[in-house]
């Protein structure tokens, strides 16, 4: 409906918005969160870093297609000051997510996510829920359901 | 005003309440509707079967009771205690629909699909009326993003005759 409004919009200019400054962006709210081996994970531990924080569930059919994503951009721009970060949303804990992290060898911090935790960032409801974050800390944009590769990778590169 | 400046406060209301709409569904609508008969009747020692129209929200699709993958999460229907026994839950024939997220077809429902729960009476059941309560628990899914897991209360009014 968006899409179709926008269409039929002329005044409706995304590209302007986008050109906007940047004093407008809100900071990244904080979190600890336990990974695999029970370590807490705080956002802060990835200060001075370009992030991909991407909440996700194992049930989610549109988050396995970017998580591949995911795992190409952490082994590419690792060493260029970026992480991937997934927050996983399953009900069941690393008892169901351990299996499939392995599956699909996701070679960056996964962490278990909590209401709590979802509520910070102003409520995750939609899965995939990806934000963007830059090396200050701030939420450069949030992307609610699949979004493209290519659009994930010209951010990360504009970031870096 | 100019016509320009009408319509473009027109598309403008447009877009808010689009807008506005998205922000609703985040914030945990349901995209799941039950409809339920209003008029149950059953005598003592019988059976009865009870319809429930489940209305999904065009666009969505639910997964079924038994989902093609271990890991997606299947609808499910449970009652509460009550004098009427459950007996069971027949669920309508899935769809089997390919996904660009799925390697191979999943099976759903969309739109608008019956669901059948039994219940038997006891022959001593008092009578009189009651309600049955229950629980749809779903998850739902359009071809780009996924809900939350979901618990929508279910009531029928239900009168032992």
């Amino acid at each position: 409906m968006l899409i179709l409004l926008a269409s039929a919009c002329s005044s409706y200019k995304p590209a302007a918005a986008a050109k906007a400054g940047n004093n407008h962006l809100k900071a990244a709210p904080s979190f600890s969160l336990p990974d695999a081996n029970g370590n807490t994970v705080k956002l802060t531990d990835f200060k001075g870093k370009v992030v991909i924080l991407d909440f996700w569930a194992t049930w989610c059919g549109p988050c396995k297609i970017e998580i591949p994503w995911f795992i190409e951009f952490q082994r590419k721009y690792k060493d260029q000051g970026f992480t991937v970060i997934g927050v996983s949303m399953d009900e069941g804990g690393w008892q169901t997510v351990r299996p499939f992290v392995e599956e699909f060898k996701m070679n960056y911090p996964v962490l278990i996510g909590n209401d709590d935790t979802a509520q910070s960032f102003g409520g995750v409801d939609v899965l995939p829920t990806t934000f963007i974050i830059d090396k200050q800390g701030r939420i450069v944009a949030t992307h609610m359901g699949l979004t493209s590769k290519n659009e994930f990778e010209k951010a990360i590169q504009s970031l870096l | 005003m100019s016509l320009k400046k009408r319509s473009s406060l027109f598309c403008s209301l447009l877009l808010l309440v689009a807008l506005r709409s998205q922000a609703q569904l985040a914030s945990g609508a349901h995209v799941v509707a039950v409809e339920t008969p209003q008029n149950v009747k059953v005598k003592p020692g019988a059976g009865v079967e009870v319809p429930l129209r489940l209305i999904i929200r065009g666009g969505y699709h639910i997964n079924s009771n038994a989902p093609a993958e271990d890991y997606l999460i299947p609808t499910a229907l449970t009652w509460e205690s009550s004098a009427l026994t459950p007996k069971g839950v027949t669920f309508p024939k899935a769809e089997s629909v390919k996904y660009e997220f799925a390697e191979k077809p999943l099976l759903v429902f969309s739109s608008l699909v019956t669901v059948v729960a039994r219940f038997s009476v006891a022959a001593d059941a008092a009578r009189g009326p009651l309600t049955l309560s229950g629980k749809l628990r779903y998850q739902a899914c359009t071809d780009k993003m996924c809900l939350a897991p979901r618990t929508l209360a279910v009531s029928v009014p239900v009168t032992v005759e």
